[in-house]
């Protein structure tokens, strides 16, 4: 059977998808995170050591995976748009910026909110903060030279090697608490080995995780269809503009 | 239930202000983000759920 890859890497194809698929998207994310806040905030027992600020972690994890995860997302739309110069893949990576840089700041505030009773301190320049900062800094970079440059291919281009060069600093911060001795905890959990904290809160956070995934497809796929209509719009103007007698 | 009043719920053994801040701050980027989304649709005259004959080539 001959698959069409392609299909929906048109604009005017994608963006009807785009359309049916969002409202959908939001409403899981409202389930989960109700499912998720209320085993974090009514179920899960206090921290023995942190008492009731540890229940920061159920935003703070999840905004700070997102953040990441999202701009790795971005680089990689960037590089499907480098490779098969696809006007969409650079559309999406414009799209999903502001969400990733929304919870980077998200990730950056819980932060800061959970450091100052556990540290005594709202910023420290240790490792893992910094770098977290460099992806907010990285995030509103794209943003801004994207909007600096009028024709909006070249500034797909920009943004996307930015996006891609950017993406080097993604496993700095993943790792970052294991290659330098730093303020900020190592990770709760991890893929090679169980989790060192209890199962309910490793709960709270996974569905708060998943919330906030769901929420990101919702908020970018409605946002999508804005930087297709203005682009196709502006399309639609050129044409008449070049092809009068047509 | 792992609270026993409303009030020892709110107080959030005394992290109230960290805690509440940081939830608020969630709440209220998600919402300016959506609604600024919904502003942009709003002005490029995008609805819920277009039908295929509006593919944004307005």
């Amino acid at each position: 059977m001959q698959v069409n890859w392609f299909k929906y890497a048109a604009p005017t194809s994608f963006f009807p998808l785009a359309g049916k698929m969002y409202p959908w998207f939001y409403v899981l994310a409202a389930i989960l995170a109700i499912a998720g806040m209320y085993i974090g905030f009514f179920v899960a027992p206090t921290d023995f050591q942190q008492g009731e600020a540890y229940r920061i972690i159920f935003i703070h994890v999840p905004a700070a995976w997102m953040s990441m995860f999202l701009y790795l997302v971005m680089a990689f739309y960037a590089s499907l748009g480098f490779v098969f110069n696809t006007r969409l893949s650079s559309m999406m990576a414009r799209a999903i910026a502001p969400t990733g840089a929304m919870f980077t700041f998200l990730a950056l505030w819980t932060g800061s909110m959970w450091g100052r009773p556990m540290w005594g301190a709202y910023w420290v320049w240790d490792a893992r903060l910094t770098s977290e900062l460099i992806l907010l800094f990285l995030y509103i970079g794209f943003m801004a030279l994207q909007a600096a440059i009028d024709d909006p291919r070249r500034g797909d281009k920009a943004g996307g090697v930015l996006a891609l060069v950017g993406a080097m600093n993604v496993p700095i911060i993943y790792f970052s608490v294991k290659w330098w001795n730093t303020l900020h905890q190592g990770s709760s959990i991890n893929l090679t080995r169980a989790p060192s904290m209890a199962s309910i809160m490793v709960w709270g956070m996974l569905l708060m995780a998943l919330s906030f995934w769901m929420y990101s497809i919702a908020v970018i796929l409605s946002r999508v269809q804005c930087v297709i209509a203005k682009r196709e719009r502006q399309a639609a103007w050129l044409q008449q503009i070049d092809q009068p007698s047509t | 239930m792992h609270w026993k009043s409303l009030e020892e719920f709110f107080s959030m053994g005394g992290y109230a202000f960290f805690v509440w801040s940081s939830l608020g701050a969630t709440v209220m980027a998600m919402g300016l983000e959506v609604w600024m989304v919904h502003l942009q649709r709003k002005q490029l005259k995008l609805h819920g759920s277009p039908n295929s004959q509006d593919n944004g080539n307005v």
